[in-house]
């Protein structure tokens, strides 16, 4: 039986929805191409009825679910996103609210193909209190995570594959760089597909801290935001040079390309581009490695000839970009839904960011074919 | 008399493919839910060249040969209340609103899909009559065709008993609740 009080429960969550982004009426009405503010107005106050087509404009304008307006009770409360270099926008608050449905979702077909759902293999309980604490927890992490001599190449994979880390890359301009958030969805990753690639690595790898130290961060927070120190991210970027730059591999490549005791320009940025990381970040490193002086370093960078080698280098580099793609494992766990009929295909178009008309050439990318019913398995003792 | 049926997305895009809209259209009384028909049916692959064609409905409104419903409010909660609570998975825009429409306002059409969460959220919530198959919806237009390569296998009316089988599965395990 329908429920009476629908249209006032849909009004009552447009507003809060707008309300949440920080959006004025007048600035909304722009946002869903309104004439003018007063429908919107009349739309919120109940006085004017929307269809189930304008109701889908709302959602996608205000990044939210259709369920979070149609659902019965309380919406539930929405799980904390932690920001570095948060931009406090109204894109910011967006796509906060899309790696927020990106996460629930993905647990969902998680949760739906029989899989395990929220499963954050690496713990979100470690503490840091000092910059040792961080060289033992970089060290640590990477044992566990079994990272090859060169992590950048393969950390999207093993974080997301066996540590069960949700990352989506995500177009979102000047509305921050990176976010993680953590929650019965298990733990997720939000980085900015704009940046450039070698980026992207560290701000995984930073975010990766944040998501270790997850509970000794939410007891420090407040006190740390008081104080404007932002000594955790600091932190964070150190345990980011830690694993992805890892003493036992740097050392001797570095070593390796010294010629008289110093070390071309060019090597510099070639080493950086073989770690996947910055060439910035890589010669800091290598200060804390105790391999180059802080002044020959700061020297360095403000050098216009390193900036120009660099550059031309790093353009080959771009096509390593992860782009906005899916990541396999949320396309194959998404496959696997939609072969049960557990996913309808509108959704999963919508999920992996696709025109309805390509879901068989997307699939055929990943190496999927849904007319295929991949009858058969094997038997585990 | 032609009989009124409502497509969903994938079926629209496949007769564009097929390059029988027309002759569709002319033999059925058509109708889209507006969040398929403005969000959904954008384009199609031309199977011959490849390329993505820009599917324009507009005419095909403006001539009446094709009819959009908008599904209210309580409608589409209703079936989502009901898709969320007995079936559990992820519905679209699309799928929900001609579900909403199905039950509310075109009892009386039947619903072509070939997707299988709404085949199965129709089976559940007791509109098994008012489902076919792309495959027999040709068929009763007279424009029988065999569904042998596999595009057509997700239309085809073998995959669609497979869906149906599965949503009574589904529906003997909910019921009850």
């Amino acid at each position: 039986m329908a429920r009476p009080d629908i249209a006032a429960q849909v009004a009552a969550r447009m507003k809060l929805a707008r309300k949440e982004l920080g959006l004025s009426l007048r600035a909304a009405a722009r946002l869903l191409h309104f004439n003018n503010y007063q429908v919107l107005a009349s739309i919120e106050k109940g006085a004017r009825e929307v269809t189930t087509s304008e109701l889908v404009d709302f959602a996608r304008a205000y990044g939210r679910e259709l369920s979070f307006f149609l659902a019965l009770g309380r919406p539930a409360a929405a799980p904390d996103v932690r920001w570095r270099n948060r931009a406090g926008t109204v894109t910011t608050k967006l796509a906060e609210q899309r790696f927020r449905n990106f996460l629930e979702a993905y647990a969902r077909l998680e949760e739906l193909s029989g899989r395990r759902v929220g499963g954050f293999s690496l713990g979100s309980d470690h503490e840091v209190l000092s910059w040792e604490d961080v060289a033992r927890l970089g060290g640590e992490i990477s044992r566990q995570m079994e990272l090859c001599g060169r992590p950048a190449l393969e950390l999207r994979a093993v974080l997301e594959e066996k540590c069960g880390v949700k990352l989506l890359v995500a177009a979102m301009g000047s509305a921050g760089s990176a976010a993680s958030a953590t929650g019965d969805f298990g733990a997720g990753i939000l980085v900015n597909a704009m940046d450039a690639p070698w980026r992207i690595s560290y701000d995984l790898a930073h975010e990766l801290f944040h998501l270790l130290t997850w509970q000794q961060e939410s007891q420090h927070r407040d006190a740390e935001a008081e104080s404007g120190k932002p000594l955790r991210e600091r932190y964070a970027d150190g345990f980011a040079s830690e694993l992805l730059l890892p003493e036992g591999s740097v050392g001797p490549e570095f070593r390796g390309r010294l010629k008289n005791g110093r070390i071309s320009f060019l090597n510099c940025v070639e080493l950086a581009r073989a770690f996947g990381v910055s060439t910035e970040a890589l010669l800091w490193r290598l200060v804390r490695l105790g391999l180059l002086k802080k002044a020959s370093v700061e020297k360095a960078l403000a050098d216009d000839n390193l900036k120009k080698v660099d550059k031309a280098a790093r353009v080959g580099d771009w096509a390593n970009h992860p782009g906005t793609k899916p990541s396999r494992r949320f396309v194959t766990v998404a496959f696997e839904c939609l072969k049960l009929g557990m996913v309808s295909r509108g959704r999963f178009a919508e999920l992996m960011g696709i025109p309805r008309s390509e879901i068989a050439v997307f699939l055929a990318e990943y190496g999927y074919d849904e007319a295929e019913d991949y009858v058969g398995e094997i038997s585990a003792p | 008399m032609a009989r009124l049926v409502l497509l969903d997305a994938d079926v629209v895009i496949r007769a564009f493919e097929l390059g029988i809209w027309d002759k569709l259209t002319a033999k059925h009384e058509v109708v889209l839910a507006r969040s398929v028909f403005s969000r959904e049916v954008r384009d199609y692959r031309d199977p011959a060249s490849g390329r993505r064609v820009q599917i324009d409905l507009g005419p095909d409104l403006d001539n009446g040969r094709l009819k959009v419903m908008d599904a209210d409010l309580r409608w589409t909660a209703e079936a989502d209340n009901v898709c969320c609570s007995r079936l559990g998975g992820l519905h679209g825009h699309g799928e929900l609103e001609s579900i909403a429409i199905a039950k509310h306002a075109a009892r009386d059409a039947l619903f072509c899909t070939a997707d299988g969460y709404a085949i199965q959220a129709m089976v559940v919530i007791g509109l098994r009559e008012q489902l076919i198959s792309m495959e027999k919806l040709l068929q009763a237009a007279g424009l029988s065709r065999k569904f042998n390569t596999r595009a057509d296998y997700q239309f085809s009316e073998a995959k669609f008993r497979k869906w149906v089988r599965l949503g009574s599965i589904r529906l003997a395990e909910t019921e009850g609740l």
